[in-house]
């Protein structure tokens, strides 16, 4: 057990430090210069002065060590986040780490409340659509999730928007992150997910249903909703799986709903500082969500191996011996 | 004991069952009765598809949604009888309670999130037959009864850690602590080695003796039926064939039907002998594999002649299916050589591992598992020929047409697919399959395990007779020491990962090796009844 965590963790480590290579480049190699974009409309006063313009670019470079090597700023970046410093913005001049931590809690609270919905969703939907294959209210359910897994996040999110704020008027438009401001674009992220998980829970139920141990129980004279309680707990293992990419993908592309209800998350945060080019903000952010999937996944085979006890110990047969 | 005289406990009226499959109604159970009587086990005995535990399934209102009783009545005691084809029957007081059930693969039949002892709380608790505090002494107390030495070990196991034996003695105590009026057995030991099966017949045996337990036994093996029935019911498509006192029936059938599965039975293949100075086409020396900790083969040595058959006897987990994987290179062996034709044969890749492929050929248990089922028969034959780049593609169809038809497949049924097949003829297929790249050696691995006696005997025919047509080696691995004793040249007996024993099929009886011994007498005792 102890040997499956430190292999796990060294897995981990080293995927991370991976993923700092590869977003690194991915960095420098992308388009663009983030001088000139610092400078910004005193590209103008550059065309009539270059020499000027040139040493204001130069300062700024050797302000943000750019005029080193690639490897030195690399091995800079790292050390730096050995020692947990994701470096300064280099437009607000600010620790990236404040900027993102300041972020983050809005966007955690979104992804996990719209996780939760998704969830409820999936799984009674999923088990009322299993439970009654083939009659209506199955293909009813079906019906519906055909028709919100094909409609884009920003159509519903602007048509909720219209309904609620505009025309009802129980939703506040601001930019606060509120709890009260919480519920709209949570439902919408929710219905956005909930489909693909109810039919996860759908498909695996009604395998499930099918085996032996069903047919078994039920032969022991057991209710069916009582043996739809342990199948239950079977069907959430694929369902867990999901979750965890669902609460992946939430968290690191909540930035379309995000913008369409102003809600001050990192999605935003993270869109602003690509467009300015703004190299440390972006290899923060992407470091901290690389992260933070990696720990979603660690924290899922855990629970896993809670819920089956196959994987717990795989492979540790008893030989009972027998008179 | 005549059975006359004891209540019925259990009877069944004109029930009549169809399928529905693509808009036709098949009529699988026509117009059947049944009767059983208090304390008496009756041996339900069919073919597969006879409709032997479609009977079962539609007394418990255990049957899929394609299946429809069309008619008939189930009346337990003196109860009012209960009409099948109604909806509202109240199956949680008659499931469990009145009728508990015991099922094939006993491993499937336990949930495999919980622990045992969580199988018997929801059981009994549903049932109200116990306090909480009462369910594990409960337990503990029938699993004791029923051989478990540490009752307390096995109560705190998932299924999955217990072997196939064990779960169904499990299995039997969970319907038995409900206290069933009668206890349907579906093809119980059909899945287990002969020592469990034979433990688990035993128990059958001493419950009815001690509490009088009423048991339905469904079943295709007529050694099990004459081993613990008193009376015996043959079932042949969905109509009693015939009826009557076991020994009656097994020794005098009056239907020809009966005396057909009987003659399946007894058939005993010609023994063959073999020249000597043979080349030798397989040689295999000090074979070891490990999974994890545990060491699956130990030293095992093999050597196969030119056209010899070879048997490999022994209980589930000795290790043969290892052995089979890694003679066929699906498996690496940790330590060892296997030699074809001398050849060194171990870590090979690619296109010499492909060579192999030609020379060394397998057929599985579960035949229908192993053909594609969206093709037809003679699709499938072709199918290595393709992979092995054999000739053109009017030749591959020949040569396919050709074993098929050598493997007892009719013209017409070769252009049909496995779904629309017996499964005695995707056996057929899968030798044919085998065949068609000429090899050297088949490896049949419980080829005929899960077949009817009667299929069993032609395929055992079929194989025989082609291995004197074409000459190449069989090595034949199964846990049924009578298919293998008329069988095969030689037999090597497996137990915990090594041979303990090879001798010539012909005179493995005469063996003085303890546990060659134990599982002669085991098959024996089968035979005469336990």
């Amino acid at each position: 057990m102890v040997y499956v965590l430190v292999r796990k963790l060294l897995a981990a480590v080293l995927t991370l430090f991976c993923a700092t290579l590869i977003l690194f480049v991915l960095t420098r190699l992308s388009p663009g210069d983030p001088v000139k974009v610092l400078l910004g409309r005193s590209a103008e006063v550059a065309m009539s002065d270059t020499a000027a313009y040139q040493q204001k670019a130069d300062e700024l470079r050797s302000q943000w060590g750019l005029d080193q090597s690639v490897t030195d700023q690399y091995l800079r970046w790292v050390t730096g986040l050995l020692k947990l410093d994701l470096g300064n913005s280099m437009h607000t001049g600010r620790p990236v780490s404040t900027e993102i931590a300041e972020r983050l809690p809005a966007t955690a609270l979104l992804a996990v409340a719209a996780l939760l919905l998704q969830l409820v969703l999936g799984l009674v939907f999923g088990a009322l659509s299993a439970i009654s294959a083939g009659k209506w209210s199955d293909h009813v359910i079906r019906w519906i999730c055909v028709a919100l897994a094909s409609i884009p996040v920003f159509v519903i999110g602007l048509v909720f928007l219209l309904w609620f704020a505009v025309r009802l008027g129980v939703y506040e438009i601001s930019s606060e992150a509120s709890l009260s401001r919480l519920w709209l674009p949570a439902v919408t992220l929710g219905l956005i997910g909930a489909p693909q998980i109810i039919r996860v829970v759908r498909a695996n139920m009604l395998a499930e249903l099918g085996q032996l141990y069903v047919q078994s129980a039920l032969a022991r004279g057991l209710a069916l909703r009582l043996i739809i309680r342990q199948v239950m707990r079977s069907t959430l293992l694929p369902v867990l799986t999901m979750a965890s990419l669902s609460l992946a993908a939430l968290i690191s592309g909540a930035v379309v709903v995000e913008s369409i209800f102003a809600w001050p998350g990192i999605g935003k945060y993270a869109l602003d500082s690509i467009l300015l080019k703004d190299y440390p903000v972006i290899q923060g952010y992407a470091f901290v969500m690389v992260t933070a999937v990696i720990l979603i996944n660690l924290l899922t085979e855990a629970v896993y191996s809670i819920l089956d006890p196959r994987i717990r110990r795989k492979g540790v047969a008893t030989s009972e011996s027998t008179a | 004991m005549t059975s006359r005289e004891k209540e019925v406990v259990l009877r069944v009226d004109g029930l009549q069952v169809a399928y529905r499959q693509n808009g036709i109604s098949k009529v699988v159970l026509n117009d059947l009765d049944l009767e059983l009587r208090s304390g008496e086990i009756v041996a339900l005995l069919g073919e597969s598809g006879s409709g032997k535990s479609t009977i079962a399934k539609a007394i418990t209102g255990l049957l899929p949604p394609s299946a429809q009783i069309q008619e008939g009545t189930l009346q337990l005691a003196s109860e009012p009888p209960i009409h099948l084809n109604r909806k509202d029957t109240d199956w949680e007081r008659i499931r469990g309670r009145r009728l508990g059930m015991l099922f094939q693969d006993a491993r499937l039949a336990l949930n495999p999130v919980l622990k045992i002892k969580e199988h018997f709380r929801e059981s009994l608790l549903f049932h109200r037959l116990a306090a909480p505090q009462d369910v594990l002494p409960i337990a503990s107390a029938l699993l004791s009864k029923l051989n478990f030495a540490d009752p307390g070990r096995v109560l705190e196991s998932y299924p999955f850690q217990l072997s196939g034996g064990m779960c169904q003695r499990v299995c039997l105590a969970l319907s038995l602590s409900l206290q069933p009026a009668v206890l349907i057995a579906d093809e119980p030991t059909s899945a287990l080695d002969t020592v469990s099966q034979r433990e688990v017949l035993e128990l059958l045996l001493r419950l009815q003796a001690e509490q009088g337990q009423t048991v339905l036994l469904i079943t295709h093996d007529l050694a099990v039926a004459k081993a613990v029935s008193n009376r015996v019911l043959v079932l042949r498509e969905g109509r009693m064939e015939e009826q009557g006192l076991t020994s009656d029936v097994l020794l005098r059938p009056k239907s020809a039907y009966t005396r057909q599965l009987l003659d399946a039975r007894s058939h005993r293949l010609k023994p063959l002998v073999l020249k000597p100075g043979r080349a030798i086409v397989l040689e295999a020396s000090q074979l070891h594999k490990h999974y994890g900790r545990a060491s699956v083969l130990q030293g095992v040595d093999l050597s196969v002649a030119e056209g010899e058959i070879v048997g490999i006897l022994g209980e589930s987990g000795c290790g043969k299916s290892t052995l089979a994987r890694c003679l066929t290179g699906l498996e690496r062996p940790d330590g060892g050589s296997i030699r074809y034709h001398g050849k060194e044969t171990i870590g090979l890749r690619g296109r010499q591992k492909r060579e192999l492929c030609k020379q060394v050929q397998m057929v599985f248990q579960d035949a229908r598992a192993s053909l594609n089922p969206g093709r037809t028969a003679l699709q499938l034959v072709q199918e290595p020929l393709r992979y092995l780049k054999l000739g053109g593609r009017k030749e591959r169809e020949a040569m396919a047409a050709y074993y098929l038809h050598e493997a007892g497949i009719t013209d017409e049924a070769q252009h049909r697919r496995p779904p629309q097949l017996s499964t005695g003829q995707c056996q057929r297929i899968a030798i044919a399959r085998a065949l068609v790249v000429q090899p050297d050696i088949l490896i049949c691995d419980e080829a005929v395990s899960a077949l009817d006696m009667s299929v069993q005997a032609q395929i055992l025919k079929l194989l025989q007779r082609l291995n004197r047509r074409f000459g190449f080696s069989i090595i034949m691995i199964s846990h049924d020491i009578r298919v293998l004793q008329s069988f095969c040249h030689v037999i090597a007996v497996m137990h915990q990962g090594h041979f303990c024993e090879l001798k010539p099929g012909a005179s493995l009886h005469t063996s003085e090796e303890a546990y060659t011994q134990t599982l002669l007498r085991c098959a024996g005792d089968m035979e005469a009844g336990l």
